[in-house]
This record gives structure tokens, sequence and C-alpha cells, in this order.
């Protein structure tokens, strides 16, 4: 029954499988110290004095899982357990409020160390088989939650945040906007915060649609990639408005494996150097944005 | 694949199909945040107010005369129950301003504003009661 569900996700030859997971792991590895990075940036922002348990500790994390990217892979027997031992603390000691990203990069790293004494194209099928899960259930949830049918999420965004004014007002009419500017905020009974008929409307119910049916489409062999490939387009999209900049590249480093190897190899290349700009960015910025 | 392996990779998926609908239901009943605890509901609704009220024995506490022990026990329970909805245990907070007005019941009145799916902000209030007997000395 397992194998039938991750043949589901698509085929590799086994070498291909094992160069695609040597890749991902690499940069997964490089994910999970940028999340560390970030989260230490953050934390030493004033408010938490350096030299705190919980600033030592994570520097340390920071520089334990550094020092896994740049492993040589003979030593990879240590780097593996290492890397899913420190992200595991990591989720740990920032519970309850560890990221989406946080926890998956956890779950990833333990599932490699867990899986990759096995078959390589299983693994890499499994990997595909979270990603398609994770997609469908964030779009489970807005679905549930109901409040993107009526456009109401990204109302009220354009409304509060500076990045959806940005990403998203220019869909909208000046009398649209003009209307959600003069809302009271978040007082009780403030509202309607919806949208009206226009392509703001119609790329809620994409965002909720795709993220519900592209995992259902990625499982038929012809349109797999093609479904891939549009859910790289609902992640890049998130990024140009949300700049939700570790969930997007973990997720679209994980897309990559629906592809062979030498294309996950730039592909996740590419999200590395895409990384280090938005660092670039964060320390240019004086931690101003990124 | 051998069957601990096998075993990890079948309950893993299973856990990532059932719990952002379990976390829905949780978010619906006790307030816990759709945007933690690994739920997937991030951008499922926004971030907006969340404060308390206190009173001590029966009467209002201002919060601006908080002590600075009371008020860092009120913002680590803001803090907690922001992601953790109703699961949080209020007696830490509520206890060490039950200690500081020497008062023998506090209340915490938890209230959070949200956004409907009808595009409305509607609020929910929640009331926690600790007695000072309830807490350790």
């Amino acid at each position: 029954m397992l194998d039938r569900i991750l043949r589901r996700t698509g085929h590799d030859a086994p070498d291909d499988a094992a160069a695609k997971l040597d890749a991902f792991e690499r940069f997964l590895r490089l994910h999970i110290a940028a999340w560390s990075l970030v989260s230490l940036a953050f934390r030493v922002d004033g408010t938490i004095e350096t030299g705190t348990p919980e600033i030592v500790w994570r520097g340390l994390a920071t520089v334990g899982l550094l020092g896994t990217v740049g492993a040589p892979p003979r030593l990879d027997r240590y780097a593996r357990p290492l890397a899913a031992a420190l992200v595991c603390g990591l989720v740990a000691t920032s519970f309850p409020s560890t990221s989406n990203h946080g926890f998956y990069g956890a779950l990833l790293a333990v599932a490699l160390l867990v899986l990759r004494g096995g078959p390589a194209p299983t693994t890499a099928a499994y990997l595909r088989a979270t990603v398609l899960l994770v997609c469908f259930g964030a779009g489970l949830q807005k679905a549930l939650h109901g409040t993107w049918w009526r456009g109401s999420f990204l109302a009220w965004e354009v409304f509060a945040s500076a990045r959806f004014e940005t990403g998203i007002g220019w869909m909208l009419s000046d009398a649209a906007l003009s209307r959600l500017f003069d809302m009271p905020g978040d007082a009780v009974g403030a509202g309607p915060y919806v949208l009206s008929f226009g392509p703001a409307l119609v790329a809620s119910w994409a965002v909720v649609v795709g993220e519900i049916a592209l995992p259902v489409v990625a499982l038929v062999d012809r349109a797999r990639r093609v479904a891939a490939v549009a859910m790289l387009g609902l992640v890049g999209g998130f990024e140009l408005v949300a700049h939700e900049v570790l969930f997007g590249g973990l997720f679209a480093a994980l897309l990559s494996l629906f592809f062979p190897a030498r294309i996950v190899r730039w592909w996740l290349g590419a999200v590395a150097a895409l990384y280090l700009v938005r660092g670039a960015i964060f320390v240019s910025t004086g931690g101003a944005t990124w | 694949m051998v069957r601990w392996r096998r075993a990890f990779a079948a309950a893993t998926l299973l856990a990532l199909l059932v719990w952002p609908p379990v976390q829905h239901v949780l978010h619906r009943e006790m307030r816990v945040s759709s945007w933690k605890l690994f739920g997937l509901g991030v951008y499922s609704r926004p971030k907006l107010t969340l404060r308390f009220e206190l009173t001590a024995d029966g009467t209002p506490v201002d919060l601006r005369t908080l002590s600075p022990a009371s008020h860092e026990a009120l913002v680590d329970l803001r803090d907690r129950t922001r992601d953790l909805g109703l699961l949080v245990d209020p007696a830490p907070a509520a206890c060490t301003l039950a200690r500081a007005r020497d008062a023998a019941t506090v209340t915490v009145t938890r209230i959070e504003h949200d956004l409907g799916a009808d595009g409305h902000i509607r609020r929910h209030v929640h009331r926690w009661t600790v007695n000072r007997r309830a807490c350790s000395p």
C-alpha cells in the first residue's frame, strides 16, 4: 500500500534518486542553518541580551549546522544525526512559537536520517509525498477557515500590511482600496473586509483551489511535472507578496525532486543563491528587511 | 525498506494528512493559533488584537499599575496563549498577580479579535478564574 502511494509521486532510477538526495540533503542542512541563523538574529534585537543561555545555544546550534553543510560526504554518518539532533533541539526550544518550516525541516532531517539507509528511489518518493501533503494541507486549512472564498483574508491584509498592499493592491480599483482604507481596523463589528469580483478575488480562489487540486493532479503521471511547475508558481506568488523566504525556499527545493538530478542540482543552487541574496539584504539593511 | 522504516514513513505521511484538519478543530474549539504547531494554517486568518482584562477579588486591575513580576508573567501568558489558545495554564500569571495584590481570587479575561469568513471582525472572550489556594506557596 505504502509503495503504491509513493509510486504515484513519480519514478526514479536508483542512481538518479541517490544524486537527488545527496543534493537535497546538502541543501536541507543549509536551509536549517539559515533558519537557525535568522531566528538567532531576530532574538539578538535588544530584547534578549547576548550571553543568555538561549542565545548561546542558538549560536552553537548555528555553528554546528553550518559545519554539517560543509562536511565532506565521507562524514555524512556523523553530519546526518548531528543535523537532525540540532534541528530537533531548535524546534523543542522554540516551541510553541516554532515556525511551520522549522517543524518541516526537522521532519525532513529526521526522515533522511531514518530513510537514507533504504532504497534511494523510495526516499525521494517519500520527500515528494510530503510536499504534496503540505501543499494540500495548506489549501485545506484555507478552505476550512473560509476567509479566502470572499477574499476576506486578502482584503484585511491589504488594509493592514504594506507588503500585501504592494503585492495585491494593484489588482483593486481605487474605489475598492478607498473603501478598505476607510475601515476602522479590527474593532469588533468592523467590516466587511471582502473583495468584490475581480482579479484579486480570482487570485484568492486560485490559491485555495490550486493548493488543494495541484497535489492531486501531481499523482497523475502525465500531469505531474506540470503540476509541480504550477505549485512552484504558487510559491513564487507567495514570495512576491508575503516574502516567506524560508518556507518558500524549502517548498521550492522539494518541488525540484519531481525532475531529474541534473535539474535538481541547479534548481537547489538557485534557491541557495536566493538565500544568500536575501541574507545580504538582511545584513546590509541592519535587519530591517530581507 | 525494512519494517521500521516503512512504519516511520507511513506514520509521518498519515500525520501530515490528518493533522491540519485536527488543528483546525483545535483552533475552532480551543483558539489554538492557525499559524503555529505545523498545522499549515499560515495565512488562513490574520493575527488580530489579543488582550487581557484582570480583576483581583472582583476589583478591576489597571494594567498600567502591574508590578514588574506580574507584568512579565502576563506577557509570558499572552505569548503562550497567542499560540496555544486555551490550552495554556493561566495559573502562573494569575498566582503572581494574586500574590502581588494579596487577592484570594484573580480572573483573567482573554479577549481575542478574529476575522470571520463574512469579513466582519468578531470577538472571542474566555474567562479564567484562579483561586489563590490553588497556587503554590
